[in-house]
């Protein structure tokens, strides 16, 4: 009992803290690194293969997107086992491809990617929708699963999480291009946009806002859309209305196409489209619908604006797969999948948390081998790894055969060909809390290119 | 004002498509007292019908709506003889058919076609402008077609030979049978008669919203809701309620954000069944 009630002076409360503290520092760094040194890689290793997982929709709309997107995941570990699959610790390992169904949705890919986990998939890649990531965010962690994802949004792709490789540009990045092309070379000086109402359509909207206002021009009419609206015409009319000189649809698939068409037959039919979302050649529309989508500026990677014997190949193969043509959504599966498969033989390990750390070295050093031709990427402390992917902006050509030629064809301007779709390392995002408003979340090109300066940037042209 | 008065035009050009999606429902409600929920299904189905006649066989666009209607006409009496007629008089039977029918239809759809937009033009220019109003022309002929079609349903049912034979069934099919009537024939000619009629609606709409597998979902939606709020089975009804909503949520989008607008034609649907739940125009015993 005397032990209890002895009298403690405030120097010894202080000291006993201490003493905790130091205590408790000390075997967490040593527990931390005997657990880390722990890790048993035969649960990464499921009966000798190594699971690569893929969570997109099966079903349902979406599917014009997942598609090409599933299958570009599926090749792309088929080259990868045809050369003796990926070798690890002096072993070569062949890949499996398990495919959740996301859905659309934060359920359906918190779903799937719970049973992955359960079955020890320690990677997966797609989630088309902004909902399902935001939902898998966070326990992908706690799982040891790494996230490969292309959706952007600061709420999203901008958070803490330390297995994430984000595999396509950046919203900040490539808005204010889209913005100097619109004011000097189409000549718009007012702007009517339509967004999908979340934080991926706030990026582009505000990215694109931030430079065009400072070059003076206006935006006028800002809408939103939903997934499952149909119509269009109040929308249109109030852009019609307003006279504005461009439309800037951001959304893609079946409500960009739809908005598109609506836009053509609602009143706005001379003046110019600007895109972001899933567009592809399927957007086209047969039969007499091409009309309402032709010229539109988008941006694409390398890849979706170039053509070589590998497209026809994959043109034709996804083709007779799916029904359904090369997109930037092909793109994103493809070389991603390549980039993470061939970190693990760089890692020499599957653990997600040493396979990530590997990414930026192999962008680097098998750019030439990819596609897309990475200029390596950008390592975060917590927030993951950001590829960094040149980008074009292009114009849709939909009188294009699309199993012999790209659907996209580069603008005019060397500042629009090969634009870098990445934040620089510099940029105060990668290490600030998404919702801090002292963060200057959408800089205009001005500030975006001394940011670059200030960062000693060096940025590698790249051969169409 | 102008602005305002544009969108009221795009919301009665808007009712005028809506009347024409639920028409068909409207019709199999009114005389089978059948709650269709392949509805939206079969009207995706019969798009695909006119897109494939006009692309495959080059049809012009009134021999592929045509083609539509017959077809999905033939369709519609097949899954009455076979799907409910055998289910009739066990309402969640019936219920669980039709949603079941129509996940299998949809799954088909996209595993037959894909899943990308499809479209038929109709040729012409995209809009006519009157003084300073924008009419989309596609948009006019199916308000056009709407307005006719449901005019000609109206007559069928209430002016006609065939349309009393058809108001003796729904209004007690045993009783239709003594006096002579074969109540199973017309339940499978106005089943097909719905049927054909949803795939007509959808040609007619496939240059406005594009065609998908996905189109069902806003088809089966909006068909329910107009045929709520106009009076079940009532086929005036289906034009007025179309009209209503079609105007609500024009301006509901015109005037408010894309999350809040699609409230305001619910509300107007639950305040309609909350102050008068037999819809606008429903009353007992009545059809057209």
């Amino acid at each position: 009992m005397s032990i209890l009630f002895r009298e403690a002076t405030r120097r010894d409360v202080f000291r006993g803290s201490a003493k905790t503290a130091g205590a408790l520092l000390l075997s967490t760094a040593l527990g931390g690194r005997v657990a880390h040194a722990a890790v048993n890689t035969e649960k990464f290793l499921q009966n000798g293969k190594i699971a690569f997982g893929t969570i997109l929709p099966l079903s349902g709309g979406f599917t014009v997107v997942s598609q090409p997107w599933i299958h570009a995941i599926q090749y792309a570990i088929e080259e990868i086992n045809a050369v003796g699959g990926v070798k690890v610790g002096g072993q070569s390992y062949q890949v499996v491809n398990p495919i959740g169904d996301e859905m659309y949705s934060a359920a359906g890919g918190l779903a799937a990617f719970k049973k992955m986990a359960a079955d020890n998939v320690h990677y997966t890649g797609g989630y088309v929708s902004v909902e399902a990531p935001a939902a898998v965010q966070g326990i992908n962690v706690r799982n040891n699963a790494m996230l490969i994802e292309g959706i952007t949004g600061k709420d999203l792709c901008l958070t803490n999480n330390t297995l994430r490789f984000y595999e396509y540009a950046l919203a900040q990045a490539t808005g204010p291009y889209m913005a100097h092309y619109a004011f000097h070379v189409l000549k718009a000086r007012r702007v009517g946009s339509i967004e999908l109402a979340n934080t991926w359509g706030n990026d582009f909207y505000m990215s694109f806002r931030r430079t065009f206002e400072q070059l003076g021009g206006k935006m006028l009419e800002r809408s939103f859309l939903e997934p499952s609206q149909t119509d269009y015409s109040a929308e249109i009319s109030k852009m019609v209305n307003a006279k504005v000189d461009l439309f800037y649809i951001i959304m893609g698939d079946g409500p960009g196409s739809a908005v598109a068409l609506q836009a053509r037959n609602g009143g706005l039919s001379g003046i110019p489209l600007m895109a972001q979302g899933a567009w592809g050649p399927e957007m086209f529309q047969e039969a007499g619908g091409a009309p309402s989508i032709d010229g539109t500026v988008y941006p694409g990677a390398r890849p979706y604006v170039t053509w070589d014997e590998a497209h026809t190949k994959l043109a034709a193969r996804l083709h007779k797969d799916t029904n359904l043509w090369l997109n930037n959504w092909f793109w994103h599966g493809y070389d991603s999948t390549k980039i993470v498969l061939w970190a693990m033989e760089k890692a020499n390990s599957p653990d997600p948390r040493e396979v990530i750390r590997a990414i930026p070295a192999v962008a680097t050093e098998r750019a030439n081998e990819l596609m897309i031709r990475p200029q390596g990427a950008v390592t975060t402390k917590d927030k993951g790894v950001f590829l960094k992917i040149p980008m074009w902006l292009g114009r849709f050509n939909a009188k294009a055969d699309f199993m012999k030629e790209t659907a996209l064809v580069p603008v005019e301007g060397e500042m629009y060909r090969g634009l870098p779709g990445w934040m620089p390392e510099n940029w105060e995002g990668y290490t600030a809390n998404p919702h801090s408003s002292k963060v200057n979340w959408y800089p205009t090109l001005d500030e975006l290119l001394a940011m670059r300066k200030a960062a000693g940037e060096k940025i590698v042209s790249v051969s169409l | 004002m102008h602005l305002f008065v544009q969108q009221v035009i795009n919301g009665v050009l808007l009712g005028g498509m809506f009347a024409l999606m639920s028409i068909g429902l409207s019709l199999v409600f009114g005389i089978m007292k059948t709650a269709n929920f392949a509805y939206g299904a079969l009207y995706m189905l019969g798009g695909y019908v006119a897109y494939w006649s006009s692309v495959l066989l080059h049809a012009p666009y009134p021999v592929a709506v045509l083609a539509a209607f017959v077809v999905m006409f033939g369709a519609g009496i097949l899954i009455e003889v076979a799907g409910f007629e055998p289910l009739r008089g066990n309402e969640d039977a019936t219920l669980i058919f039709g949603l079941g029918l129509a996940l299998v239809l949809r799954g088909g759809a996209i595993l037959a076609w894909g899943s990308q937009s499809r479209f038929i033009a109709t040729g012409g220019p995209g809009s006519v402008e009157i003084g300073s109003f924008i009419f989309p022309t596609a948009r006019l002929w199916a308000g056009i077609a709407s307005f006719a079609i449901v005019g000609a349903i109206y007559v069928l049912v209430s002016r006609t030979r065939w349309g009393r034979v058809m108001r003796a069934v729904a209004d007690n099919a045993r009783r239709a049978s003594l006096l002579g009537i074969n109540a199973r024939v017309v339940y499978w000619l106005v089943f097909g008669l719905g049927t054909g009629l949803s795939a007509v609606a959808c040609v007619f709409l496939i240059p406005v919203f594009s065609l998908s597998p996905t189109v069902d979902e806003s088809a089966l939606y909006i068909g329910f809701a107009v045929v709520i709020l106009g009076g079940l089975g009532n086929i005036v009804g289906c034009a007025v309620a179309g009209m209503i909503l079609g105007i609500v949520t024009t301006l509901a989008y015109g005037y408010t954000v894309s999350t809040i607008a699609p409230v305001f034609p619910l509300l107007v649907l639950v305040l309609t069944l909350v102050f008068r739940p037999q819809g606008l125009f429903g009353t007992r015993g009545r059809l057209a």
